[in-house]
């Protein structure tokens, strides 16, 4: 009994984990329309900060692993510090992604981005560790004294924290007008030019604010495995976010949450918990089998997702009909407006 | 739909193409609403009318390039709004779009193989031929490539390719733009008349409307996805409201006013 | 000069093999205009295929021949009938990228899963045949040479001395006009998945052959290297690719040489960015195609 309570409070603390990442992946793909495929670096460069100050330096720990720093900063800071490196990553690949490529060869290029910040890691071997990865990634709150249970409970209210903190970022950006101005530059390009942003920047605040997101979610699941190599970021795992993404719905909240439960939590972690059959890994293949049949059937029936965005109709805050009176509205409004009557 | 008095409606030839009730658009809007039109062998049709009034989609829809949402096509005998771009163009429809009328990429004489395509060996050689001769500036060209040819040059391979194939109805869209005044005025003068005169029947749209109804034997005016109206270049050059309707304003405003 | 040479003989000998697939990547993308990201799995499941039918066979031909219809059928079906499906229902860009990504993952895995996570190994012997100051090439990798030289030829007879090529050529420029001209866009589509995955299955063989192991995640690394080749000479341009390879076999092998053998792959890879940051259309394209490649 105690190992299924044990079991579901893992899940839930990595349902909360890929949830903050999904809604980053949102954020950039569902909202402002970037194909992202090179996200799962994101959620990388938030991990290897957060490990690199949370962990003491290399020769601590007999120099068994390499890499650079070691600031053996205290809660919270190393978990800042990974959302600010999921920021941070977004400027070069920004630089790739406003470049706007068309859809499949976006894609592409974030695809080989991906590929490429892998293989350097793989290759400088004094930075990170290299192929080997880092590990020993000391817990907030955690130590030999903690029983795990205790500690998966107070790891669950660290992610419930962080997963608060996520749905306010969103929150706020779906209802700011910068979140208009997203879904404005998504599907009109000349739409949001002429409400006076550039969509080179908008796209480069989605980026951003959705690596940041990202990076969080690393730093926390670094934390809560203790380790992070190269195999852990392979670009399967972006393609396992798009998944959560494209199944549960793009676009809104409750759709990106949905998919990780379907996804992430449902397919690939859960089966973990299956008796093992097979080389070890078999199930991890099988998983992924099924993840790309269940995108394949999703873009098929039904491409919206379950949960599919909702047609917005802006209206004014006194409730009148929009429609009467168009005099109070902005020009971002009635682009909405019209969006909603097109569709 | 206008018509003109039963004693001054000239004889129209027998219609190869007939269009009836037409309707197409693209994704859930129409954009062309319901076109009856006719065309015959040897006839020169032009369709005229303001930006937006849906030639170019009539045109596609003719050709097979945009699905007909309702009404039928009748090409010689047959209907057509079922089948491909593709079958339409084996039964003898040819057509010209306005932009990237060639091949670019490939050479004058591929682009005139192309046109061909559907030819036997020995006819492929004997339509080259012919084209060649009709076209004279093309055999120069033949190794070019074509999307370095000036703006005319394009469109004499364009009208070259679509002779290799000898068809019965040949659809231009909008041929005279981007083009000098002295090619435009051989284009709608000498190049559309003579391929009229080997028994085609050529559906144009047009901008420069005055040259083009000139040249024409038959016009409809297009506004609004609709023929608002119809007749002869002669009859079309003298009514007042043609001016009106280019300059915009809806056709059902303008339905009213037709009765007279 | 040993360190040039090398660089020389063994990006040519990479160039050749590279060649192969990225000829067939780029013609595909430029008769179907699908980017077809699931090309790096049809690649490993032609040397997975060819492993378990000619097993340890060292005959070359039978293999290439095994190799090559295995990757026509693979790709026609996933190329033809499933993306062609999605194809017709309107699928956007992205979403045939995310088709192709799918598919890609469910080959790869189902590979995965049948035969382990484990490294198969090709019992070939490596001979060598000539040496140019101090720097020896293998009979094999003469062979591998002549073979993509032989299929660069058949490639140039088939797009330039045949109806069904020119046909290809117009469908790639202009699929509109290509139907106005009577002909069925869907059947030199057809062609070129078959002959795309034929490419790739023989790419994948001598690859494989060369390389003496593989394993499921194979094709990954190699189509990024195939696709970098491509876009370099312009993508949808097979003539492009020829050269295109040439240029990524020089720069993997001078920075293998030059900087360290882990950086072999990535060097093509940053090409890949290079190029399509600045020139989408490919550093040797003359004419831009009339699809747009920037949004």
């Amino acid at each position: 009994m105690s190992g299924t309570i044990y079991y579901i409070s893992g899940l839930a603390i990595l349902f909360g984990i890929n949830l903050i990442a999904v809604w980053g992946l949102d954020l950039q793909f569902g909202m402002t329309g970037i194909n992202s495929f090179a996200f799962i670096v994101f959620q990388s460069a938030g991990a290897y900060a957060t490990a690199l100050l949370a962990l003491k330096p290399p020769s601590s720990y007999g120099s068994f692993e390499t890499y650079i720093g070691g600031a053996n900063l205290p809660f919270p800071l190393p978990l800042i510090g990974g959302a600010v490196a999921g920021g941070l990553i977004a400027v070069p690949i920004g630089l790739v992604a406003v470049r706007r490529l068309r859809g499949d060869y976006e894609a592409m290029a974030l695809l080989v981005v991906s590929l490429i910040a892998t293989g350097l890691v793989n290759a400088q071997t004094n930075w990170l560790n290299g192929p080997s990865g880092i590990a020993l990634v000391p817990q907030p709150f955690g130590g030999p004294t903690v029983p795990p249970q205790t500690y998966h409970w107070i790891f669950l209210g660290i992610t419930a924290v962080c997963c608060v903190i996520a749905w306010w970022v969103m929150r706020g950006i779906a209802r700011a007008p910068l979140g208009r101005l997203l879904r404005a530059a998504r599907d009109s390009e000349s739409a949001a030019s002429a409400l006076g942003r550039s969509p080179h920047r908008l796209r480069m605040t989605a980026l951003i604010v959705g690596g940041a997101l990202a990076g969080l979610s690393g730093g926390l699941l670094v934390e809560y495995v203790t380790a992070w190599s190269p195999a852990s970021w392979l670009y399967q795992e972006t393609f396992l976010f798009f998944t959560a993404l494209v199944v549960g719905g793009r676009g809104n909240l409750a759709g990106a949450a949905l998919g990780v439960l379907i996804v992430p939590i449902g397919i690939a972690e859960a089966t973990r918990r299956l008796p093992s059959f097979g080389y070890p890994g078999l199930i991890d293949s099988l998983d992924f089998v099924a993840i790309g049949a269940l995108m394949l059937a999703f873009l098929w029936f039904r491409p919206n997702g379950l949960l599919a965005e909702r047609k917005r109709i802006i209206r004014p805050r006194d409730g009148s009909d929009p429609a009467s009176d168009p005099a109070p509205l902005g020009l971002a409004a009635r682009l909405g407006l019209r969006r909603a009557g097109s569709r | 739909m206008p018509t003109l008095a039963p004693e001054t409606v000239p004889r129209r030839p027998e219609p190869l193409l007939t269009l009836d009730a037409v309707a197409s658009g693209y994704g859930s809007g129409l954009i062309v609403r319901g076109v009856n039109l006719q065309a015959g062998r040897g006839e020169i049709v032009t369709i005229v009318g303001p930006n937006g009034s849906g030639k170019s989609t009539l045109l596609k829809t003719i050709a097979g390039l945009v699905a007909t949402a309702a009404g039928t096509i009748t090409h010689d005998g047959a209907p057509i709004a079922g089948l491909s771009a593709e079958r339409r163009a084996r039964r003898g429809i040819a057509y010209v779009p306005q932009e990237h009328e060639v091949f670019a990429s490939l050479s004058v004489k591929e682009n005139l193989l192309l046109g061909g395509y559907g030819l036997g060996r020995r006819e492929l050689a004997a339509a080259l031929e012919r084209v060649y001769a009709t076209y004279e500036i093309l055999p120069k060209l033949e190794r070019a490539t074509a999307g370095r040819l000036s703006g005319g040059e394009r469109k004499t391979l364009a009208m070259g390719r679509v002779m290799m194939a000898s068809p019965s109805l040949v659809l231009l869209d909008e041929p005279t733009s981007n083009l000098a005044p002295i090619p435009t005025a051989r284009l709608l003068e000498v190049e559309i008349p003579a391929l009229a005169a080997t028994g085609a029947a050529v559906v144009l749209v047009e901008q420069r409307a005055l040259q083009a109804i000139a040249a024409s034997d038959w016009v409809y005016v297009l506004v609004a996805g609709e023929v608002a109206v119809q007749g002869t270049p002669a009859d079309i050059g003298t009514r007042e409201d043609i001016g009106r309707m280019f300059l915009g304003g809806g056709a059902r405003h303008r339905r009213g006013e037709d009765g007279v | 000069m040993t360190l040039l040479v090398t660089i020389v003989l063994f990006g040519i000998y990479s160039a050749a093999l590279l060649a192969i697939g990225s000829v067939g990547f780029s013609m595909q993308f430029g008769v179907t205009n699908v980017l077809n990201l699931a090309y790096g799995s049809i690649l490993t499941s032609c040397i997975f295929v060819e492993y378990w039918i000619t097993g340890h066979s060292s005959n070359v031909w039978l293999a290439m021949l095994v190799g090559a219809l295995a990757g026509a059928v693979i790709s026609f079906v996933i190329g033809h009938l499933v993306i062609g499906a999605f194809l017709n229902r309107g699928a956007s860009g992205f979403s045939i990228a995310m088709v192709t990504i799918g598919i890609a993952l469910m080959i790869e895995f189902t590979l995965e899963a049948i035969q382990g996570p484990y490294i198969n190994t090709f019992s070939a012997n490596v001979s060598s045949a000539i040496t140019i100051s101090g720097v020896s090439l293998g009979g094999e990798q003469l062979a591998a040479i002549g073979i993509a030289a032989a299929a660069m030829v058949a490639v140039h007879m088939l797009l330039r001395l045949t109806k069904l090529g020119l046909a290809m050529r117009a469908t790639a420029d202009d699929v509109a006009l290509t139907r106005s001209c009577g002909i069925s866009p869907t059947r030199t589509r057809a062609v070129a998945w078959l002959l795309s995955g034929a490419l790739c299955g023989i790419c994948g063989v001598l690859l494989g052959l060369d390389e003496g192991t593989f394993s499921s995640s194979t094709g990954d690394a190699i189509f990024v290297t195939i696709a970098a080749a491509a876009v370099v000479g312009g993508i949808g341009k097979p003539y492009g690719a020829m050269i295109g390879a040439l240029l990524v076999g020089l720069v993997s092998e001078g920075s293998a040489a030059v900087i360290s053998p882990s950086y072999k792959s990535i060097a093509a890879w940053v090409l890949l960015i290079a190029v399509l940051m600045v020139r989408p259309q490919g550093i040797f394209a003359e004419y831009a195609s009339r699809r747009e490649l920037v949004a």
